[in-house]
């Protein structure tokens, strides 16, 4: 076991991987604190990057950029009350009026300290459990994967935007998506509607890139320029000890709740980052002053969304299931190096699985001394005017979804689904289950028909094997939550 | 009206997506043993789903109560957001049909000076000293050329010499 661990060190400390995770976390980091571009976005858009590297390389690169991007977000909720991407929205409130308060640099230092304390947590927590989880799973047959899929599919649509119907829609329509091309077991063409260039069916990164990526530039471009008001100036930037001790069962429990949620399919850094929130308010003495400057209040969500991070990753390596939307990207590089997640990569690539561990490490680690050695700089990085950023984006998005394939054929999906994005977020149709049903969708299908094959058609074994009936019911209760709550209301009744 | 006129549009997708499935899964050949699943099957699953979701939708369209949140699926061709979308996006369907013809250089150097002069890029009021002697007047063009110019060769060099990657 040892081996393994000194062989991936080896492996990520060599300067072409090394330096690449720098890079990384770096531009993470930037793409983070500039509002408007998402970790999602930034993955999606430079995953073409990672089409000519190593896989450990690239997959080190884009863990980077995700963990840099998740810390990223906390400077600008910090500086300028607007979240740099949507997990530091529980950031703004009392991040900004600490900083208003003339507090601005230890605030960002505080959020640096506490980001990585909350990675690491996560990373062991993924250390010790992944390959639990995967000895687990290799005992799952094609019955138990079906119904993950779906289950999966089910919470994202449960926690994505405001409605779980429009949620569903928006997750079966990518599972649709995955329906065209070649079909799984027969190979017959399907949905090509004539064109060649549908027989290998639809990109899931192209369609990504438009629906996060493009959609996104359009609500930027539409939207008026928005003004930043004066961002203080940063001094003092690293947290006090007597700080930090203040905070330590509240960041342990932050860590261990962004992780636990971040592990869930479909919940992601900005779930796990209000969780927290709303845990340390409620557990608080002085709950009625969170919003107003409370340490407890930047601690709790900075803790927790880059904790998610890691537990993002323990279903992705572990079940091939999408923790978040960044970690649907990263199953997609995954399968673009002809290697597939789940519990046969720990078999069979280990120097991988744990290369991966260590890169997650080091990103946490390199955005700490970043983020408190360059702090006076991001300032700058945040003004950034939007009109000289987003045709750039645009570009980027053109090459990322260009890059995979050599294909024309793909700029034209992007676009169109950036327009598609653009409407169904206009609609509050949720684009995350669309994205992570392209990935699911296949999953669920190839599995279910292999299931009904082995079992010579008899659907009643998606019933009566305990680990898929567990699921099923599980399903049920999530699909139902919403109107069950309306019959069976949680708590007191109001007089 | 308004706030019906969403979920009404999508439901009214939904159905027509459905319906082509069942129509175009009908040509499909019979694979398989009898009564194992088919590249019709699953298909035709999400179809049944899209009908009963469609159905779901326009009972809470007709259900939904007034809001002060008016629907945003209305788009108001006089409002200039709007406009100035709706030009960067013909803009950028001309370069990417252009593309494959004159190459990535070219074209994404173009695609953002032209973009870039509609969105009103203008050169910053503090500038560094050695560029104060320039007329105010040529700054902001010249700011234009240079970052389009600066960030095309960048991303080629990044891709297609640095990582080997090829552009169009």
């Amino acid at each position: 076991m040892p081996e393994i661990w000194m062989r991936a060190l080896g492996q990520i400390l060599e300067p072409n991987i090394f330096l690449i995770i720098m890079a990384g976390v770096l531009a993470g980091m930037v793409v983070g604190a500039l509002p408007g571009l998402t970790a999602t976005m930034s993955v999606g858009i430079l995953v073409g990057l990672t089409f000519g590297l190593h896989p450990l390389q690239g997959l080190s690169m884009l863990i980077g950029i995700y963990c840099g991007a998740i810390y990223g977000g906390s400077i600008s909720a910090i500086l300028i009350n607007i979240p740099g991407t949507p997990a530091s929205a529980a950031s703004c409130a009392d991040g900004y009026a600490l900083s208003q308060k003339g507090r601005a640099g230890p605030t960002l230092g505080l959020a640096a300290v506490l980001s990585f304390v909350g990675g690491t947590i996560s990373v062991v927590i993924l250390v010790i459990f992944a390959p639990l989880i995967a000895r687990v799973t290799l005992k799952f047959s094609p019955v138990e994967y079906t119904m993950l899929a779906l289950f999966g599919l089910s919470i994202i649509a449960y926690v994505s935007g405001k409605s779980l119907v429009k949620g569903l829609v928006s997750g079966l329509l990518g599972i649709f998506l995955k329906c065209w091309g070649i079909d799984p077991i027969y190979g017959y063409p399907r949905f090509t509607f004539g064109q060649t260039e549908l027989v290998g069916g639809v990109e899931f990164i192209p369609v990504m890139i438009g629906a996060f990526g493009l959609a996104e530039v359009i609500f930027q471009l539409k939207a008026k320029e928005y003004k930043i008001g004066i961002i203080q100036k940063i001094t003092n930037v690293f947290p006090k000890l007597s700080v930090l001790r203040k905070q330590a069962f509240n960041v342990v429990r932050s860590a261990i709740i962004g992780t636990f949620v971040g592990a869930l399919p479909g919940a992601g850094c900005d779930i796990a980052a209000w969780v927290a929130y709303g845990e340390a308010k409620r557990a608080s003495k002085h709950s009625d002053k969170f919003g107003t400057g409370v340490i407890e209040g930047i601690a709790a969500p900075t803790t927790a969304n880059n904790a998610a991070t890691g537990g993002a990753m323990i279903p992705m390596l572990t079940l091939g299931i999408p923790g978040d939307s960044v970690t649907a990207i990263l199953i997609g590089a995954l399968m673009i190096h002809g290697l597939r997640p789940g519990p046969l990569l720990f078999r069979q690539h280990p120097d991988l699985v744990y290369g991966l561990f260590i890169a997650m490490f080091l990103a946490n680690l390199l955005f700490l001394i970043f983020g408190l050695a360059g702090a006076r700089i991001f300032p700058k990085v945040i003004a950034t005017p939007k009109n000289v950023l987003m045709p750039i984006i645009v570009v980027l998005c053109c090459v990322g979804s260009y890059a995979m394939r050599n294909s024309i054929f793909d700029i034209y999906v992007m676009f169109a689904f950036g327009i598609i994005g653009y409407f169904m977020r206009r609609a509050d149709f949720p684009v995350a289950p669309l994205v992570l049903g392209m990935i699911l969708g296949p999953i669920a299908e190839s599995n279910m028909r292999r299931a009904l094959l082995i079992s010579g058609g008899n659907p009643w074994v998606f019933f009566t094997r305990p680990i898929s009936a567990t699921l099923l019911i599980l399903i049920i209760i999530f699909l139902m939550s919403p109107y069950l709550r309306k019959f069976f209301p949680l708590g007191r009744q109001p007089k | 009206m308004e706030k019906m006129i969403g979920n009404f549009v999508a439901a009214f997708f939904l159905i027509v997506i459905s319906v082509y499935i069942y129509y175009e899964t009908s040509t499909y050949p019979k694979l398989g043993m009898t009564g194992m699943p088919g590249p019709e099957t699953f298909p035709r699953l999400l179809a049944f789903m899209f009908i009963i979701l469609s159905g779901v939708l326009i009972y809470q369209g007709i259900k939904s109560k007034v809001s002060s949140r008016t629907n945003r699926t209305r788009v108001n061709i006089k409002d200039k957001g709007f406009q100035r979308i709706i030009c960067v996006l013909g803009i950028t369907v001309a370069y990417m049909l252009a593309l494959p013809h004159m190459g990535f250089l070219i074209t994404t150097s173009s695609y953002l000076i032209i973009l870039f002069v509609i969105l009103g890029v203008k050169a910053p009021q503090a500038l560094p000293r050695f560029v104060e002697r320039i007329p105010r007047g040529l700054l902001s063009p010249l700011m234009i050329v240079i970052i389009s110019i600066g960030v095309s060769y960048a991303i080629y060099c990044v891709f297609q010499i640095f990582l080997k990657i090829p552009l169009p």
